[in-house]
């Protein structure tokens, strides 16, 4: 007998809900039994932002539900069985809904990863791969603060680094031309890339990502320290990227002073979309 | 014995002919008894008759029940919630 027939013997449900499984795909049915005992079945509709859609039917239990002997083992007993014997994964709710918005975004994620594959370090493949998911997500206008910790968390600062590099769009505007250019210079091996590609995850020498641990002082301080080491390079562009409005107001505060000012050799570039924002210095 | 409190939830998810069982966080602790696990007094996962042994994901990391993300088969594989973990077992499960 199934996980379906399981839980519906178990919980008594008398309803014939065979023509569940003609309901189009695009819509939710979730079952709820209260702790008066009546059984309501509502189908709903529910398409999330990924376009990822599936049928839910929720089952409430009641807490005198145990109180009839062998309900919480019997419980138990199909839910080891939906791993042992129905090979499906058991999950908590939240990660079954991340493990649907990552399998609808793994087919646009396989082909970004493509061309990093075999020219980027080995170990930057996960990294990557989670920081395309969590672009995926931030795209779709999601909420992403715990993702991004959840990269932070398992990789630390280079997580960290190639999390905010991708996320502003870094690897293919900045990284992907500079692996074709050195490509195609004479004696060009993949460490050549590589040795190239680590300044970029490190320093990032072109950009700077205002978080909440920045306050305005030393925000001006790191523009200050990368203006300057930028200058010795040649690099005469610094992109500075914030999400939020407090983040905003940190770089206005930081780059709005005179001493501040006086570095620029142009008005500052500055696109805000809603509560994304990067400002360009010029110097 | 564990008593459930009244709005513990189990959401079934129907993907075509396949159901699979998902849990509300209140029901967590029924998922990981009914598996012979408990949670220790510093919030790991341990064996239920051995407590000072502690559940490994597949990668070998000790598991709080905080960052319990599930159960699957091979033979009873434990894995976290977090993104890297959850994008791991999609492709575990494309492969299968």
């Amino acid at each position: 007998m199934g996980l379906f027939d399981s839980l519906k013997n178990l919980f008594g449900v008398e309803a014939d809900l065979s023509s569940l499984e003609k309901i189009d795909i695009d819509t939710d049915v979730k079952l709820i039994r209260d702790v008066k005992d009546n059984t309501l079945i509502k189908i709903e509709r529910n398409v999330n932002n990924n376009n990822a859609t599936n049928n839910n039917l929720t089952i409430n239990i009641a807490s005198d539900f145990f109180d009839k002997p062998g309900n919480l083992e019997a419980l138990k007993e199909i839910t080891r069985n939906q791993v042992h014997q129905e090979e499906q994964p058991v999950m908590l709710a939240e990660t079954s809904e991340l493990a649907r918005i990552v399998d609808a975004t793994s087919t646009e994620v396989d082909e970004l990863m493509k061309y990093y594959l075999g020219k980027i370090p080995d170990s930057d493949l996960s990294i990557l791969r989670a920081a395309f998911y969590l672009r995926a997500q931030h795209s779709a206008g999601k909420h992403v603060d715990l993702l991004k910790q959840d990269i932070i968390d398992t990789y630390g600062k280079r997580g960290a680094n190639i999390a905010n590099l991708c996320s502003a769009g870094y690897f293919e505007s900045h990284i992907t031309p500079m692996y074709e250019e050195l490509s195609n210079r004479p004696n060009f091996t993949r460490q050549t890339f590589i040795d190239t590609y680590n300044k970029v995850v490190d320093d990032a020498p072109f950009a700077l990502f205002v978080s909440r641990q920045h306050d305005k002082d030393k925000l001006a301080e790191e523009i200050a320290s990368k203006i300057s080491l930028n200058k010795k390079y040649g690099i005469h562009q610094l992109n500075i990227h914030a999400i939020g409005k407090d983040n905003i107001k940190k770089i206005q505060d930081a780059i709005t002073n005179e001493a501040a000012a006086e570095q620029f050799t142009n008005e500052p570039e500055i696109s805000i979309q809603g509560q994304v924002a990067t400002y360009i210095l010029f110097y | 014995m564990i008593q459930l409190k009244q709005r513990d939830i189990f959401i079934m998810t129907q993907h075509t002919a396949t159901f699979n069982l998902t849990f509300d966080k209140s029901a967590q602790d029924f998922v990981i008894n009914a598996f012979n696990k408990k949670v220790d007094e510093h919030g790991y996962i341990v064996e239920k008759d051995s407590p000072s042994t502690k559940v490994l994901s597949r990668d070998g990391q000790e598991i709080k029940a905080s960052r319990f993300g599930g159960v699957r088969k091979g033979s009873e594989i434990y894995f976290k919630s977090d993104l890297i973990s959850v994008i791991e077992l999609c492709e575990d499960l494309r492969k299968k």
